[in-house]
């Protein structure tokens, strides 16, 4: 009907045109931790713009895909909007920026936001998805005229990290930002490797659909299971290997402190949850034995000698989850469903080749685990200074002294909370809060000290 | 809804459906189209090839088609096994003979100078192609609709 499709592309446009003026608006903002935000905005007032402007020759039949298109950028829209100081713990933003970009390329680029879900999540790189989308309406409009229009910020990654609104302030937790840095590590993987290792795999899996489809079923019930079949397996593969990179690559750059971050997380969950009811994501107990591969410690008598009573003792509480993983149960739940259970045979097959490939992606300096063995003094050092009330944001005496490095920091954090958890409720919640505060002036004392000292001095 | 950001294959894939079905509809015309909409006409061949469990494993699985391919699967098998009146009139009475139906229609477009599609082969695959790619869609830019339970996935 003609009166519908002219109302439709009026609307679109006048949609376009509102979208892009929000963007805008939000990006005139002067309150946020970096300019990624702004970059952000821009993106987003670019597509707008072009959309607007070349709505009168899209196809008529395509207008349905281009709402769908508006429709997802102004949700994106809420990004920067969140990531304004007033909400985040802004004073580490530029830090774990910083520390990020070291690991995985300075051309990626951070919008930090508090979501409500109690969840830590990041999105994949928004530039490169943008330019898919808008090829995918080509040719009335293409990626190159988006392109021409936001200028270097086409040669950016912009990812949208999102931790639970409530834990602001608790950086303890945001350890967990190191499993996130995974998933950017994990996302370029999957793409260069993963169509491979499924090519190689989709026969098998096709032969175990069809070794499992139950009797009675029309041949036309029977691909559509098939299909199904296929499509859940390679969702259930695809989430597991993302989660159990990312959760390696978290111990790899923080050790212990990842293994604490992740298993305090657990707590809240069942352990042995299928990941058919848990949105793909691995049984707990799976991903927790997984993460402890990373992070082999053999406490021994030297250990005890040398090492801050405190480290050792907060070491010994991580190696307490052995326990845990050492049961098995969250196998015989993989195993009791053929789409997990191939999935999981996919990832145990492929597993050690995909860590190789991983860890390639790192700059070769930065291939070395993180080590507590070899960190024990400096952290020992930090932990002394958060029992005196200050800031472990570095070691050593003037003029001679260091900037902590984050690992360390968190490390001696997460220390000092494990060995203080016998205190009472009262005690519990108030060291809590001063160990946060001394954490997150740390993080922002040693990036400063990093930064700029050498000018300063 | 699935978000745009994990699912920009499947737009993709929804988005290029709709493009071949209104370049369908031109040549059913007697129309002309342009190089970038023939070269769109021979990738749906090929993701077409590829959603196709008549064919799976018989031939090399393209890697740059087996994650999209995979994605879009139960859309195409849940939109052909809804094979309704407008179908049937036009002598599809299953899914075996709707394949056919697209495989011969792409091959003879491939073919360009031998057996040519007739106008109502072509307007009956654009049809296919828009329910297609208007399931897929529906799918990524609404409510998400409840878990279809009517077909066992698993062997009770």
């Amino acid at each position: 009907m003609r009166l519908r499709k002219t109302i439709q592309r009026n609307e679109l446009r006048r949609y376009a045109r509102s979208l892009a003026a929000l963007a805008e608006d939000i990006e005139q903002a002067e309150d946020f931790a970096t300019d990624t935000a702004r970059d952000f905005c821009s993106m987003i007032q670019a597509a707008a713009e072009l959309i607007a402007e070349r709505l009168e020759v899209a196809p008529e039949d395509k207008l349905p895909w281009v709402g769908a298109l508006l429709g997802f950028f102004s949700q994106n829209l809420r990004f920067p909007e969140r990531s304004r100081i007033e909400h985040i713990p802004w004073s580490v933003v530029q830090a774990m920026e910083s520390f990020i970009q070291e690991h995985v390329g300075t051309d990626s680029n951070f919008i930090i936001r508090p979501q409500w879900r109690y969840n830590y999540s990041i999105s994949e790189d928004y530039v490169a998805k943008y330019k898919e989308l808008f090829d995918s309406l080509a040719p009335w409009v293409s990626a190159a005229d988006w392109i021409a229009r936001i200028g270097v910020i086409a040669a950016k990654r912009i990812y949208c990290i999102s931790f639970p609104r409530v834990e602001k302030m608790n950086i303890l937790t945001h350890v967990i930002w190191g499993h996130e840095v995974g998933h950017i590590l994990g996302g370029v993987w999957e793409k260069a490797h993963f169509s491979t290792i499924w090519t190689a795999e989709a026969t098998q899996v096709a032969a175990t659909a069809d070794a499992t489809c139950p009797s009675g079923l029309t041949a036309a019930q029977q691909n559509l299971r098939k299909a199904r079949f296929l499509d859940e397996t390679m969702t259930l593969t695809k989430r597991a290997l993302s989660e159990l990179i990312s959760d390696s690559v978290g111990a790899h750059l923080f050790g212990p402190a990842a293994v604490a971050s992740l298993a305090e997380f657990s707590c809240r969950h069942d352990l042995d949850s299928s990941s058919i009811d848990s949105n793909g994501y691995p049984p707990w107990r799976y991903r927790l034995r997984k993460i402890s591969e990373y992070v082999p410690i053999n406490l021994n008598l030297t250990s005890r000698v040398l090492w801050h009573r405190q480290l050792f003792r907060y070491i010994q509480w991580t190696q307490q989850w052995k326990v845990i993983i050492n049961d098995t149960s969250d196998v015989a739940v993989i195993a009791a469903n053929p789409q997990s259970a191939e999935a999981y045979r996919i990832v145990d097959t492929h597993w050690a080749a995909i860590w190789h490939n991983v860890l390639q992606q790192l700059p070769s300096h930065l291939r070395a685990s993180y080590d507590i063995r070899l960190r024990y003094r400096i952290v020992g050092e930090l932990i002394d200074r958060i029992g005196r009330g200050i800031p472990p944001n570095e070691y050593g005496c003037w003029p001679h002294s260091s900037p902590a490095l984050i690992p360390d920091i968190w490390n001696a954090a997460w220390a000092c909370k494990v060995t203080r958890s016998t205190a009472s409720p009262e005690e519990y919640d108030e060291n809590l809060r001063m160990l946060f505060h001394l954490t997150l002036k740390a993080i922002e004392a040693s990036h400063i000290h990093r930064t700029f000292g050498p000018t300063i001095l | 809804m699935k978000d745009l950001i994990e699912s920009s294959r499947l737009f993709e894939a929804s988005s290029r459906m709709q493009t071949a079905a209104n370049s369908l509809k031109v040549l059913a015309d007697n129309g002309h189209i342009d190089q970038r909409l023939r070269e769109n006409l021979d990738w749906v061949h090929h993701f077409l090839h590829e959603v196709d469990l008549a064919s799976f494993g018989q031939s090399d699985i393209s890697p740059d088609f087996a994650i999209p391919a995979t994605e879009a699967r139960p859309f195409f098998y849940s939109a052909v096994a809804q094979i309704d009146d407008a179908l049937r009139a036009s002598g599809i009475r299953d899914e075996a003979q709707l394949r056919e139906l697209l495989a011969n229609t792409f091959d003879a477009l491939d073919a360009k100078d031998t057996k040519k599609p007739t106008a109502d082969q072509l307007h009956v695959v654009a049809n296919v192609l828009e329910r297609f790619a208007n399931a897929i869609l529906t799918r990524l830019d609404a409510v998400p609709s409840p878990i279809d339970t009517s077909i066992p996935l698993v062997t009770a």
